[in-house]
């Protein structure tokens, strides 16, 4: 047999490298950015087509010390990373309410009550952004776009009097909020959600009944209400929002007490009606997180096999079945994607869903 | 005579010249997992010697017994009641592909690779680079620089941004 020649690998064509580097998942890939410009290249190429589902983030509560750890996990290659010298260190009362490419907006303070002291935090760069201060305190917060893109939009709102709704806006830039005065008979703002244009508004009334849905529009800045109303029931409710995988809102509501999902119902964007979610074929489409973030992602690649699921970021937010079987997911209270994660050494720590920046 | 059959088709052979100028004799329904190969034969344009200027013997060779083992001439003919029996040889076959591959060494693999993506045979190329993601997956960038001679050509500002980019993942 012939003597081979000897591989000069740095000679390796491109394409080829790509095809390497795309079996690996995201977390594997990014260390890989440092051998050389051309892997680099390879890397950032990549256009994601099996990671959907969203990682774990971890922290300290920071009631009576401050927030000290930091940690995300990633489910596709089941390892957990420590942020180093987080950026949130320090922070007590930490309050999440809204995650999107690798970005958390969290307010800071009061005990989480209340509003008044905005920041956005990835841990993926570890970097935080502060935001001016409000001079008065707010209720529900949320954000558009990665504030790394100049349309992005950080909005927090408030009722000051039965009837006005106030919205204050910030975007990359700014020095101070822009403020918005709406009328209208609200009253409690239960949660919101970005999709497409506009931030969506839940209302509800002192027993967390939804009542009314709304809509600012960022390119426009104009509010829009709709007059489609539902009854959740009698009980106390926790209210989560999401949009669902073509556009439409996804309302999770639990009782306040356990925890327990008590019903799902989705706001149809195009005939502006609520309906409730029966064997539900956007609902086969997606996966659904819940918790102090919510948001719904495709029932693709590696998060296929949870089609239909409704995930709760905490055990008392337990997985809910919504397809054929309605049914409460048996323990394991995580499914399989997550059930790695060693329980006992995180139990002390808040865990919120991140969207990954990829 | 009637018009030839697909069997009396399936017999003939093409000549394969590799870089260094050994000709191999491959069936055309092996050699049809070559995309290239493949559309050569719809163009017809396969009589006498066929060279591969980017595959040496050694790698020719590897790239045949691979198609070799990989060739089913009859899937049409097989009955569905012979499912679990399809499973197993799936099974063997996975097992077959992970010990040839397992079986090179550095320099052969990086051939197949080059030689699989030039003959555009897609299972194969899969294949290998699974295998080298297996080598760099979890390695330090300087290991993975070692392995396989890459020279860094980054300034060290560059490399600061990069790990301040990512800080997460160099910990």
């Amino acid at each position: 047999m012939k003597k081979m020649k000897k591989a000069k690998w740095s000679d390796l064509p491109e394409d080829i490298w790509r095809l390497i580097m795309e079996k690996l998942c995201w977390s594997e890939r990014v260390p890989l950015c440092l051998v050389c410009k051309i892997w680099r290249d390879c890397i950032r190429e990549i256009k994601n087509t099996k990671e959907f589902l969203p990682w774990l983030m971890y922290y300290d509560k920071g009631r009576k010390g401050n927030c000290s750890i930091c940690k995300l996990c990633d489910p596709s290659a089941k390892r957990i990373f420590t942020v180093k010298q987080t950026q949130i260190a320090r922070n007590r009362d930490l309050v999440p309410h809204q995650s999107r490419h690798g970005w958390v907006l969290f307010s800071k303070g009061f005990f989480g009550l209340v509003i008044k002291h905005l920041f956005l935090y990835s841990p993926f760069t570890n970097q935080v952004i502060e935001l001016p201060k409000l001079n008065k305190i707010y209720s529900k917060a949320s954000f558009s776009l990665s504030p790394t893109c100049p349309d992005c939009m950080v909005i927090a709102l408030r009722i000051p009097k039965t009837g006005e709704l106030e919205i204050k806006a910030w975007q990359p830039g700014y020095e101070t909020w822009k403020t918005f005065k709406f009328s209208g008979e609200y009253d409690i703002i239960s949660q919101v959600a970005y999709a497409g244009e506009s931030f969506y508004c839940v209302f509800s009334d002192l027993k967390r009944n939804v009542k009314k849905i709304g809509a600012f529009n960022t390119k426009h800045q104009e509010w829009q209400e709709f007059s489609g109303s539902i009854e959740v029931n009698n009980e106390p409710n926790r209210v989560y929002l999401s949009v669902a995988i073509n556009g439409d809102l996804l309302l999770v509501t639990t009782l306040a007490q356990s925890g327990r999902i008590s019903g799902f119902q989705r706001f149809h964007l195009s005939n502006k009606k609520w309906f409730v979610v029966e064997n539900d074929t956007i609902m086969e489409k997606q996966v659904t997180f819940i918790g102090g973030t919510s948001f719904s992602v495709p029932a693709m690649g590696n998060a296929r096999q949870s089609a239909g699921l409704i995930i709760g970021s905490t055990p008392v937010l337990r997985c809910y079945n919504c397809l054929v079987t309605q049914q409460w997911w048996q323990p394991p209270q995580y499914p399989q994607v997550y059930d790695w994660i060693n329980k006992n050494d995180y139990n002390k720590l808040k865990r919120i869903w991140i969207q990954p920046p990829f | 005579m009637s018009t030839p059959s697909s069997s009396v088709f399936s017999y003939r052979v093409l000549k394969l010249k590799s870089s260094d100028g050994e000709i191999f004799e491959v069936k055309q329904t092996v050699a049809v997992q070559s995309g290239v190969l493949k559309q050569m034969m719809e163009d017809g344009c396969t009589e006498g010697e066929i060279p591969l200027n980017n595959v040496d013997s050694p790698t020719l060779a590897k790239i045949i017994e691979w198609c070799n083992k990989h060739h089913d001439d009859d899937v049409e003919g097989r009955v569905l009641s012979q499912e679990k029996e399809k499973e197993k040889e799936k099974a063997d076959m996975k097992r077959w592909e992970s010990e040839f591959i397992d079986a090179l060494n550095r320099d052969e693999l990086y051939f197949l690779l080059i030689g699989s993506n030039y003959m555009n045979i897609k299972e194969l190329l899969d294949c290998a680079a699974q295998k080298v993601a297996g080598m760099v997956k979890g390695k330090t960038p300087e290991a993975i620089r070692e392995m396989f001679n890459i020279q860094s050509d980054f300034t060290e500002e560059e490399e600061k941004a990069i790990r301040k980019e990512n800080q997460w993942a160099f910990n």
